[in-house]
């Protein structure tokens, strides 16, 4: 008989990360949090393990556990996958086995132009637009520079002007993922799944990835937007913009709005910055 | 104005601590201006169009964190900073302040002169020193570790009788001591009736099925499974019985084990005739030889669980007619042997419990030929814990073959979901049986745990036109803290068929697969 170790089941994964899973896999603890603890593979993008109350996401398996900080694991402790289970750290083991699959929603069509009117007057003005303290205020005027300045290049489809855009916004602000890259990743997935005139943009954001002049937390949830991938209260939100659903939007805005700190409201505000240029560059 | 920055290197707060802390700094005392940020390049350029930026926030990365403090005077920088680092580093309260850390045992024991036990679990090789070392301390030992070799066993057992000591174990998952329960026990009503198991399961199944029965539990010693050997001799069991003879919390003794050496039970069976206390002996798979024994000394003898327990109890003067005897649901087997078709003819058996698992194998085994097990003791019936499985397969997944530097099954259930899933396939199966232990020590959700695997097998057999039997018992009480009406009412949600105990399991698993005839 051994130690005490917990030993919990995945309620849900993400696909890809169920078959990559399906391997041997070494890593460490990347960040641990209160609800979440991402690991760092061998891959260029984190897995995101959750408690049961965070939304699921791409990347991320989501646990049947209150919480994820009951079990003394930090940030470098080893994480080891056999195929069938995944072990982090000295107290937590994962079994896998017939973990259920989530899948992404259906592509739905595109943007009701009414809903985007009802959305924008739902959301109100971000935190991250107006600024308390002084750096706050600071990085309130660059958000709004650098969203006019990345509405300016893809009106235009100016590659160059939106590249200079997007890294304005990159890495730009307060919060664990800073407030530009949060209106990156609303934009950046709103840009691959309607494609088009926003290829501009996809490839803009596309070379923020590139580069990196942010987080590994950042990079992940961009790389995921650019494959048209985001945290379900955004995928329902969209699919609702897009008329897909019947759900009451003032619901999905603030399941929207509770992602983090400021982090549902930039994703929002980046998702509706494309969505209005996607609108505006039809008009044309 | 005066500013102090700190850079944390590779440091993760979330946001919402993250904005927070920021709010709480620029309040504090002093504070003009407050950042704590990630050392993105956009994030320091900001930083130098404020004068904020050193040459050490210019080579952090963005995976850094960077806190600046600028403060209205010199003299409150330092404090300042002091402040916002120690709301960053503020955590919740970990353990009691009382708790203290000894490195030795003795050294424990010498200062806590008020204990007197040692629940010891360390690796095997190590574990027998452990136990010297607490015992020479003076300290009654249980020895939760296996892995320890006959020699040190035998040796340990006999310094703690010449010390008039308990030395619980090796292999000792399972006691109640005056109400505290250690490792794995459940959580079980006080009363008058003491238990001596060389069996962990085994004694917890006694033990609940005691108070399922409106009796209760004065003391539960563990032995550890190798106590009734010839080569150990019972010494345990006979101090064990010794104890309980002499407290006045217990009125009847009650000893289980699995299949004993007929000469060892003999000499147990001895020493209960010769206590002035009502005793009950259950040794499960016991051959006739040792019931035989058992009647001549008038010691009642079972060789199943649960009429042990009512026997134990209505010693204590509960009446049977006033129980709920929980008698075997002949509609329901019935109906199960309707749905599986005359291929799925066989019980897959995947217990955490050993002895459970025991009592199982030996109701089977009255019924059938062809029983195969990792314990059965018999060459031609003895299968690996990786062999597939043949005819009627019983395998415990506690035994040493699988536990080897894992967990016990009770907490990692890993190996036993990948065999329940290979079992689900075949077709030749009628009934696959499980176990779910509840109480200390336990998984906190034994069952959900296999509900995903439970709805993938319940499915893969549905896909392929035939029914699959799942039946699961789960060894626990009403004040176990897993909630039992919760664990079975997850079973019922994914038409997983209950057992209300080991030994009804074990009966009904044989009747499933029953081709019609009686039991």
């Amino acid at each position: 008989m051994g130690g005490t170790v917990l030993h919990t089941t995945a309620v849900v994964g993400d696909r890809e990360v169920l078959a990559s899973l399906r391997n041997p896999v070494q890593g460490q603890v990347h960040s641990a949090f209160r609800s979440v603890i991402n690991v760092s593979t061998e891959q260029p993008e984190l897995l995101c393990l959750t408690s049961a109350s965070v939304p699921r996401g791409p990347r991320s398996l989501q646990l049947g556990l209150d919480r994820m900080d009951h079990y003394g694991i930090a940030s470098g402790d080893r994480v080891v996958g056999d195929g069938h289970t995944l072990r982090v750290g000295e107290s937590l083991v994962i079994i896998l086995a017939a973990t259920p699959a989530w899948e992404d929603p259906p592509t739905c069509g595109t943007p009701d132009l009414e809903r985007v009117e009802q959305l924008d007057a739902l959301m109100g003005t971000p935190h991250s637009l107006l600024g308390a303290t002084a750096f706050e205020k600071a990085v309130a005027l660059r958000v709004r520079a650098g969203i006019a300045s990345l509405r300016g290049g893809v009106l235009a489809g100016d590659d160059e002007a939106t590249h200079r855009a997007a890294f304005s916004l990159a890495g730009l602000g307060i919060g664990l993922t800073p407030t530009g890259d949060d209106v990156l990743t609303g934009a950046g997935f709103v840009a691959a799944r309607l494609g088009g005139r926003l290829d501009v943009l996809h490839r803009a954001v596309a070379d923020v990835v590139e580069a990196g002049p942010t987080n590994d937390l950042s990079l992940t949830a961009l790389r995921c937007a650019l494959r048209g991938r985001a945290v379900q209260p955004l995928e329902e939100l969209y699919s609702w913009l897009c008329g897909a659903s019947t759900d009451d939007p003032d619901h999905l805005v603030a399941d929207v709005k509770a992602i983090g700190h400021t982090s549902g409201a930039d994703l929002a505000l980046g998702l509706l910055t494309a969505v209005r240029l996607h609108q505006e560059s039809r008009d044309c | 104005m005066s500013t102090r920055t700190l850079v944390k290197k590779n440091t993760y707060i979330d946001s919402v601590s993250l904005m927070s802390i920021s709010t709480k700094a620029n309040a504090l005392d002093g504070v003009t201006n407050a950042v704590a940020a990630m050392a993105t390049p956009m994030n320091k350029e900001i930083l130098t169009n404020q004068g904020l930026i050193t040459a050490e926030i210019r080579d952090a990365t963005p995976g850094d964190l960077v806190l600046i403090v600028v403060t209205s005077d010199e003299e409150s920088a330092d404090a300042a900073l002091e402040g916002l680092v120690a709301l960053l580093d503020r955590k919740p309260a970990a353990d009691s302040p009382d708790s203290v850390t000894y490195h030795t045992l003795a050294s424990a024991a010498e200062a806590r002169t008020e204990a007197n036990m040692a629940v010891i679990s360390v690796n095997g090789a190590f574990a027998a020193r452990e136990a010297h070392s607490a015992l020479d301390s003076g300290l009654n030992v249980m020895l939760f570790s296996d892995n320890v070799s006959l020699d040190d066993e035998i040796a340990l057992k006999n310094k703690a009788h010449e010390k008039g000591l308990l030395m619980m174990g090796p292999d000792c998952g399972t006691a109640i001591l005056n109400g505290i329960s250690l490792c794995f026990a459940n959580e079980v009503r006080r009363g008058r009736i003491g238990i001596v198991g060389a069996s962990g399961t085994g004694s917890q199944e006694m033990s609940v099925r005691i108070h399922d029965f409106g009796g209760g539990i004065s003391q539960l010693l563990g032995t550890g499974g190798r106590d009734l050997s010839k080569e150990v001799g019972g010494i345990m069991m006979l101090d064990g019985i010794a104890a309980l003879d002499a407290d006045p919390g217990t009125d009847v003794i009650v000893v289980i084990s699995k299949p004993p050496a007929a000469e060892v039970a003999a000499i147990v069976l001895d020493r209960l005739a010769a206590s002035d206390k009502p005793s009950v002996a259950c040794f499960l798979g016991a051959g006739e030889d040792i019931r035989a024994a058992a009647e001549q000394r008038g010691i009642p003898f079972f060789d199943r669980t649960k009429p042990a327990a009512l026997e134990a109890v209505k010693l204590t003067g509960i009446r049977e007619e006033d129980l709920d005897l929980h008698s075997l649901n002949w509609p329901l087997i019935e109906e199960v042997r309707g749905k599986l078709t005359p291929e799925a003819r066989y019980i897959r058996a995947l217990y955490c419990g050993g002895t459970i698992c025991d009592e199982a194998m030996f109701l089977a085994m009255e019924k059938y030929d062809d029983v195969y097990s990792n314990i059965r003791k018999e060459a031609e019936f003895k299968l690996g814990g990786t062999d597939p499985s043949r005819a009627h397969t019983f395998l415990d997944f506690g035994e040493d073959e699988f536990t080897n530097g894992k967990p016990h099954p009770m907490i990692d259930p890993s190996n036993r979901i990948a065999r329940f899933m290979e079992e689900a396939k075949d077709p030749e199966v009628g009934v696959i049986v499980l176990d779910f232990v509840l109480g200390y020590g336990s998984n906190p959700d034994p069952v959900g745990v296999m509900m995903p695997a439970f709805r993938e097998a319940k499915a893969l057999a549905a896909s392929e036109g035939r029914h699959l039997e799942i039946l699961a018992y789960i060894l626990g009480t009403d004040a176990d803290s897993q909630d039992i009406d919760d664990q079975v009412a997850k079973l019922a949600e994914v038409d997983v068929t209950w057992a209300s105990s080991s030994t009804n399991t074990g009966l009904l698993a044989r009747e499933f697969v029953s081709k019609g005839d009686l039991a």
